[in-house]
């Protein structure tokens, strides 16, 4: 029962903090509660491992969870490179611009600004919570910030400019 | 820069609500306990095994039973990405010896040949080829640090070749695949200006042949004589594409199409064809994707009689269902030769020990100790499970 209580404190605790990050990661809210709820799930089958810092194991489990989701997804969508062209200015914040910008990412390259920009982590603890080298998550996060001023251009401010 | 965009990010992730389902920890649990079910009774199993073995030891002319692992490797009967632990951290080591199949998930996944187990490593790879013998593997990645660099394993030793594509131009790459020697690797794909392009190289040497563009089977795999190429479908078919090399002097420069029907009574709508290696001359190994129905909803590995022989001889046989779409590469040589028995096993269930041989007199008592013991350990699966 200890157990299990420290599991319900764990979750509402950070609950939230993690559910916001799961829906950066995937851009769906939807999915975001599945990959929660999954990362949760394999939080509690392996609690006595984990007890002592499960956030670091639960959100590494989101981390891949999602990438490995995405690839089972993928089958049916289309390629990136039909979605390379400017969203179209229907809306005229710059956060629901971003928020869309974000959806047209790969996986890959949100959980790297993810981690980046939003859990502020230094690019050698991004690599090391995706397991990829330091040098993969300078690139992917290049490539990632190019990839939005190319989808949004009227990032540019947010995202910087080209260098 | 970096604090507009957090903020943004900060209020757009605030639009996430959280309810927590109480139900995640005994899920979990539930997961747990039959995880713990599971290897008590492969360790009951493992008991009743030693059992059984120590009287086949004992009893002069009998079989030693299969042991768990099998010498040489197999294939795995299943491939499920619920069997990888992705919390765990990743392998740094690709000594790893033969493998069985390779999965292009986050990171790289190889199915160990020998006892079916998952190893992960943080390479970022979005094409993936486990060559044909199981002991070499290679990526690319056009996200990762190196897109100009296609990467190699060898399993045996671990070393990893990281080799610079293109005569070291890079660009593209939209397919790998190796050839029946697993000694060489195809890629196809476009360079930076946008041209088609294809090249082999040679991973003994290492050499690259560039310029294969044009070339019989820069698209397919071809057989071991290279005399036909095995071809991937274009959408769901009713006959596997296959090119058959015209002869030398015919004059002809181009491939001659020929196909090999796929079974009308298993794929009445047809079914997509990707084919992944040959098992030997005559038998290509292909992935067969029927459209999804109440029937059949993933793909499978077949393995099919080349058209180039009589259809006499044609035979199909399914195997390995139920495959993710992440395992797109097999060590192709571990599927053995087709006996022509319709109950043959081309597959290892690794999570299973093999049976005990038949009994002889001697064996009596050894075989009823290893059965009191098998039934000792499922009366404690079963109170176990009654717990869960």
């Amino acid at each position: 029962m200890t157990d299990r209580s420290g599991f319900d404190e764990f979750v509402h605790a950070r609950g939230p903090a993690l559910a916001r990050t799961a829906y950066l990661l995937t851009s769906d809210h939807h999915l975001a509660e599945d990959l929660v709820q999954a990362a949760l799930v394999q939080a509690a089958k392996h609690w006595e491992r984990i007890e002592t810092s499960p956030e670091a194991y639960v959100r590494r489990t989101m981390y891949h969870q999602n990438i490995s989701w995405w690839r089972r997804r993928k089958v049916a969508e289309t390629s990136l490179e039909s979605y390379d062209a400017p969203v179209a200015a229907s809306d005229p914040t710059i956060r629901l611009t971003l928020e869309q910008a974000l959806r047209r990412l790969t996986p890959r390259q949100r959980t790297v600004l993810v981690l980046r920009y939003f859990e502020d982590l230094t690019e050698v603890q991004t690599a090391s919570a995706l397991g990829i080298s330091s040098g993969a998550v300078k690139s992917m996060s290049r490539d990632a910030l190019r990839r939005l001023r190319t989808l949004a251009p009227e990032l540019a401010d947010l995202v910087g400019a080209d260098a | 820069m970096t604090t507009q965009l957090r903020e943004e990010l900060d209020a757009l992730a605030e639009t996430q609500t959280f309810s927590p389902d109480p139900s995640a920890w005994d899920r979990g649990r539930r997961a747990r306990r039959r995880a713990r079910v599971g290897r008590a009774a492969a360790g009951l199993a493992a008991v009743a095994l030693v059992v059984g073995a120590g009287a086949v030891t004992l009893v002069p002319d009998r079989e030693a039973p299969q042991p768990a692992e099998v010498p040489g490797g197999a294939l795995p009967s299943r491939v499920d990405l619920r069997d990888a632990d992705f919390g765990a951290d990743f392998e740094t080591d690709y000594a790893i010896g033969r493998a069985s199949v390779a999965l292009s998930g986050n990171g790289l996944l190889l199915v160990d040949a020998e006892d079916g187990t998952y190893h992960r490593f943080g390479v970022v790879a979005d094409l993936v080829a486990l060559s044909p013998d199981g002991y070499r593997v290679a990526w690319w990645s056009g996200d990762g640090q190196d897109p100009d660099r296609i990467h190699i394993a060898d399993l045996r030793t671990g070393a990893v070749t990281d080799w610079a594509f293109n005569m070291g131009g890079g660009g593209q790459v939209e397919a790998l695949s190796w050839r029946p020697d697993s000694a060489q690797l195809l890629w196809r794909g476009r360079d930076d200006a946008g041209d088609k392009i294809a090249a082999l190289i040679d991973v003994t040497g290492p050499s690259e042949t560039p310029d294969f563009s044009g070339r019989y089977g820069s698209r397919g795999i071809p057989s071991p004589s290279r005399d036909i190429i095995a071809l991937p479908s274009d959408g769901a078919v009713t006959a596997a594409p296959f090119e058959q090399i015209p002869e030398r002097g015919s004059g002809r420069m181009t491939g001659i199409p020929v196909d090999r029907a796929l079974p009308a009574d298993l794929h009445p709508d047809g079914a997509v064809v990707t084919p992944v290696g040959w098992a030997d001359e005559d038998h290509v190994v292909a992935i067969i994707d029927p459209p999804p129905s109440d029937v059949v909803e993933r793909p499978r590995l077949a393995v099919l009689t080349s058209p180039d022989r009589p259809e006499a001889e044609w035979t199909y046989r399914e195997f390995l269902p139920r495959l993710p779409p992440e395992a797109t590469s097999f060590a192709v040589d571990l599927v053995p030769d087709l006996t022509g028995d319709p109950d043959q096993e081309l597959t290892h269930d690794f999570s299973a020990f093999a049976a005990a041989p038949d009994d002889g007199p001697g064996a009596l008592p050894y075989a009823l100790g290893g059965l009191a013991a098998l039934a000792a350990g499922l009366a404690f699966v079963r109170m176990m499970q009654k717990r869960a």
